[in-house]
This record gives C-alpha cells, sequence and structure tokens, in this order.
C-alpha cells in the first residue's frame, strides 16, 4: 500500500512527461501546406498543387472555389449531400469472389518492418520485396481476409 | 489485412478530418506508407498486412471498399463473404466461419461391433 503511494505520484509524474514530448498532431491543412505550398503564402495553388491527377483532387479541396486550397477550406468538407461512395479510378473487368466458389487470386505486396530496398540494376545486395499470393495457401490452410484503411 | 483505398482520406470525396489524416495515395508506395501508418497507429503486429496495387484489383475483385470481411477455406473457395462494410462488417460471424471451418470433418460411421 505504502509502495502503491509513493510510487504513484511518480508514476503520475512520468505519464506527465511522456506526454509533454509528443508533439501536437498536425492539422490536415499543415499536412497539405507543408507538401505544397511552395511558396509559403498560406495557399496552394493548382500549379502548387502537385498531385498527378489535379482534376479529381484540387476542386474537392477548393471550397469556396475560389482557386486556392486555404485552411479555411478545409473546416468546409464533410459529407456531401450526394455522396454515393469512393468509386476507383480503374473500371477494367476483374473476377469477382463469390460464397462458396474458388476465391481470386492476387498476388500483392508485404508490408514489411523494414522494407526492402527497391531493386535497381547492379545492385546485387538488394532484395526483392516480399510479395504474397493467396492461391500459395490453397490446400494448405483457410486465410481470414480483414479489407480496409486507416481512414 | 488487405490494405485497400482510403475511406475518408483528407481529398476524397467524405474526408473525415477527426481521425488519421491521410492523403489518397496515387503510388503503391504511397500507400504502403499509408498501410504502415495503419500498422502502427492500430499496433496491428500479429498479423500479415499486403496492400492492394494502385489498380485496386483485389479491392475491386473482393468488392471490398470500404470494408469487408472474409474467410478463404483451405480448398480455396470462398467459405464466408461479409456484407459490405462499415454497417455489414461482422467480426463475430467471421469468428463462426473460421469456427466452422476449423472444425474437424465428421468421422463416418463404421458398423455396429454387436
Amino acid at each position: 500500500m505504502l509502495t502503491t503511494a509513493l510510487l504513484l505520484p511518480l508514476l503520475l509524474q512520468a505519464d506527465d512527461t511522456q506526454r509533454k514530448q509528443e508533439p501536437a498532431p498536425k492539422t490536415a491543412w499543415e499536412i497539405l501546406a507543408e507538401k505544397y505550398d511552395a511558396n509559403g503564402d498560406g495557399k496552394i495553388s493548382r500549379e502548387e498543387y502537385t498531385k498527378q491527377d489535379v482534376d479529381r483532387y484540387f476542386p474537392r479541396l477548393d471550397a469556396n472555389k475560389n482557386g486556392f486550397i486555404e485552411a479555411a477550406d478545409l473546416k468546409k468538407l464533410g459529407r456531401p449531400e450526394n455522396y454515393k461512395g469512393e468509386k476507383s479510378k480503374h473500371t477494367d473487368k476483374v473476377p469477382i469472389a463469390k460464397a462458396g466458389e474458388v476465391a481470386p487470386d492476387f498476388t500483392l505486396r508485404v508490408l514489411e518492418k523494414k522494407p526492402s530496398k527497391p531493386l535497381t540494376k547492379g545492385d546485387k545486395k538488394a532484395k526483392k520485396p516480399k510479395t504474397f499470393q493467396l492461391a500459395s495457401l490453397r490446400g494448405k490452410k483457410p486465410v481470414a481476409l480483414i479489407f480496409g484503411s486507416y481512414t | 489485412m488487405v490494405y485497400i483505398a482510403e475511406a475518408h482520406a483528407i481529398d476524397s470525396a467524405w474526408p473525415m478530418l477527426r481521425g488519421p489524416l491521410l492523403e489518397e495515395p496515387e503510388t503503391l508506395e504511397e500507400r504502403m506508407a499509408n498501410a504502415g501508418k495503419c500498422a502502427v497507429g492500430l499496433e496491428l503486429k500479429d498479423f500479415l498486412t499486403v496492400v492492394d496495387g494502385i489498380d485496386d484489383k483485389a479491392m475491386r475483385s473482393y468488392e471490398a471498399w470500404p470494408d469487408r470481411l472474409y474467410l478463404i477455406g483451405k480448398d480455396g473457395k470462398v467459405a464466408y463473404k461479409g456484407g459490405p462494410g462499415p454497417f455489414q462488417f461482422k467480426p463475430d460471424e467471421l469468428e463462426a466461419a473460421i469456427a466452422k471451418e476449423l472444425k474437424p470433418e465428421p468421422k463416418t460411421k463404421t458398423a455396429d461391433p454387436r
């Protein structure tokens, strides 16, 4: 009991110190500004916005349609009235997974703790990125698939 | 986990600015970076994470956006296809499907020795 009483303030103190060391998380505007506001004038023009598919993303972020993405624009973002979900940009035909049928196969990159370097010409030491093929486990063991993203 | 297209990225059609803040990726490397942040943020240490190509092929094949659960049986067939998430994302259903899949085959009845 006494030990707990003595230790508790120390533990709380340690917790406080830890909290102070963590930097405040960046806001959406800070993330975008850091990446795209090249001249640092507090707004992002179409020219500064270096994403490849400008027409898909820029109008979404320029909420007040004044031709610039600004901090105030991001405060207005939310669920659009006519929201119907996000569609993939890709529309080529793919096999669809159906209950009771053979699962469509895929070979995908594995997320590694220490990612392998990309294979470059002449670099014999570079490892090939690790991949996983679903069908490699066929006949060996069942696989649970959890599809999702961080957001 | 199969890491697919973001559901509510900053620059998505429906951004959610209170959760993790990420942009929609345009390259596989960017998607892998997002997956890495996810694995750290959600402490996904106990299972393998693979990342869908930027062609979203696995996501489209499995009709998986924004999230979905599956069990592929040992025979390579779809043993369980969960409903579309988030409202029909039901881990307890997946758990039941796994239990069923792992249940030993019922023994065929042998003739009564008596």
